[in-house]
């Protein structure tokens, strides 16, 4: 494949699923700087293997398993660890509350959103991939390497997970349905 | 639309991968064409690996070199070697075990953090490694064989006695134990010998201060092995077990070691052993407290 024709791939491949990597990739990291450096080498790995995929559904799990893997791989980090401890230090010392984000968690959208950046990451890779990127469970189950009776558990758990947080927080949501 | 969907996508609208992005994507995509792999580990860890299997294969070198060959006199029940070799039976020692295992470990890890290509890992595997196993050899120590006294001689000069001033003052062997006596400047040693089924090998070692020694109790074989010290006046030895009496007539004032078959096996706390000197006065010279069972 020449390079241009590669480039044109790429620009085309950004275009249609960058946006939404970049959304997945922040429910994970919770930083908008990481989660771009995240979904910039997601498509770095897909320009490197281009030559092996043919259908564009293959290009979207492919993009979504490299970029998950980019963030998994990332909250194991000692780097992501090192940042933890800072901000824990740094809430420790202030004893204030974020009130950008206070006002953000007023709506209903919000509320949903944070209870998901709250699940444990195995049932936010079910769930994003499920009602996010609108894989089919048998997708998820090859693009996680999990039997797909063991995605459709942790889907069910997280919805549970999502409507008990959401029910703690006064708002009704996440019937198994 | 889904909810969840709908929700990312509402909260996060105004995040957008941008055109910057795409362009920074693109720097990556060139510098990754353009960069070298780095060599540093992997450079790294080949030498220090080379350097780990090196230094085993001096340390099993080093085992060779010492192990000589066994001879066997004319009893098979007690063959005779002479020289030293490694021992490894430290090994069994607990602390000794989590070094082993935590250096199986780590070389599981090692080759795990390989197939992953996380040079870094492997080289700190393989440094820990060598700082485990080269404190675990240093730890295995020699096992030495002694076939005569100037052996016996040479083996007590490995320890803090200088060679020219320590004085051998008789072996005996008795059995599958071999005991060797000595002196120098006031300190006394016992260096007992047992039979590992290879030949007579160092087991135990007594060290004694000023005019003094103790009396050694073989008790398998019911054995007694009494020590007399340099310029005694003993004419005669008064063993009391409390259901025997054995006399032992001495025939020189040297250092000497002198052996006494007992009947059966005795309790040591009823064990006293009388000196009778040349006007004929008895003094205890060893009680209970004074005699090493072994």
């Amino acid at each position: 494949m020449l390079k241009e024709q590669k480039d044109a791939h790429l620009t085309r491949a950004m275009a249609m699923f960058g946006d939404y990597l970049l959304r997945v990739c922040f429910t994970y990291v919770q930083d908008w700087t990481v989660a771009e450096d995240l979904v910039q080498d997601t498509f770095v790995k897909y320009y490197e293997k281009m030559e092996q995929f043919r259908e564009e559904s293959s290009v979207k799990t492919y993009l979504y398993r490299i970029a998950i893997n980019n963030c998994h791989s990332y909250l194991s980090s000692w780097r992501y660890k090192k940042i933890q401890v800072i901000d824990y230090w740094n809430k420790l010392k202030s004893h204030s509350n974020n009130p950008e984000r206070e006002v953000v968690l007023g709506e209903t959208d919000a509320l949903l959103v944070a209870s998901i950046e709250k699940l444990p990451t195995k049932y936010k890779d079910v769930l994003l991939l499920f009602h996010f990127a609108e894989f089919s469970l048998k997708d998820i189950a090859v693009l996680l390497k999990l039997p797909e009776n063991t995605v459709k558990t942790r889907l069910r758990r997280a919805r549970q997970m999502v409507g008990i947080t959401l029910l703690e927080e006064g708002f009704e949501y996440g019937s198994d349905s | 639309m889904d909810q969840i969907r709908n929700a990312i996508n509402q909260i996060y609208k105004e995040s957008k991968f941008s055109h910057k992005s795409h362009m920074k994507t693109f720097r990556k995509i060139n510098q990754s064409t353009k960069r070298r792999k780095p060599l540093t580990p992997i450079i790294l860890t080949v030498v220090v690996s080379g350097c780990l299997l090196i230094g085993l294969y001096m340390m099993l070198l080093q085992n060779d070199i010492h192990s000589t060959t066994s001879t066997l006199v004319d009893s098979n029940l007690y063959p005779e070697k002479t020289g030293k070799v490694k021992d490894y039976s430290v090994l069994t020692r607990p602390w000794m075990g989590v070094g082993l295992v935590s250096s199986a470990f780590l070389f599981i890890f090692a080759i795990l953090a390989f197939m992953k290509k996380w040079f870094w890992r492997v080289l700190l595997c393989i440094v820990i490694i060598i700082a485990i196993l080269g404190n675990m050899s240093e730890r295995i120590g020699y096992r030495v064989y002694v076939q005569n006294e100037a052996e016996i001689r040479n083996t007590v000069e490995l320890g803090p006695f200088h060679p020219d001033t320590v004085k051998m003052n008789g072996t005996i062997t008795i059995q599958q134990y071999r005991i060797g006596y000595f002196s120098e400047n006031g300190f006394q040693g016992i260096a007992i010998f047992k039979h590992d089924g290879k030949g007579y090998a160092l087991d135990q070692y007594i060290q004694s201060e000023l005019d003094t020694m103790v009396a050694i109790y073989l008790k398998d074989i019911h054995y007694i092995v009494i020590p007399l010290l340099n310029n005694h006046n003993i004419e005669k030895l008064i063993i009391d077990t409390g259901a025997e009496r054995i006399e032992k007539t001495v025939d020189s004032n040297n250092a000497q070691l002198i052996s006494v078959p007992l009947k059966s096996e005795i309790a040591t706390s009823q064990l006293l052993i009388h000196a009778l000197d040349h006007e004929g006065n008895t003094s205890i010279l060893y009680n209970d407290s004074r005699i090493f069972t072994y």
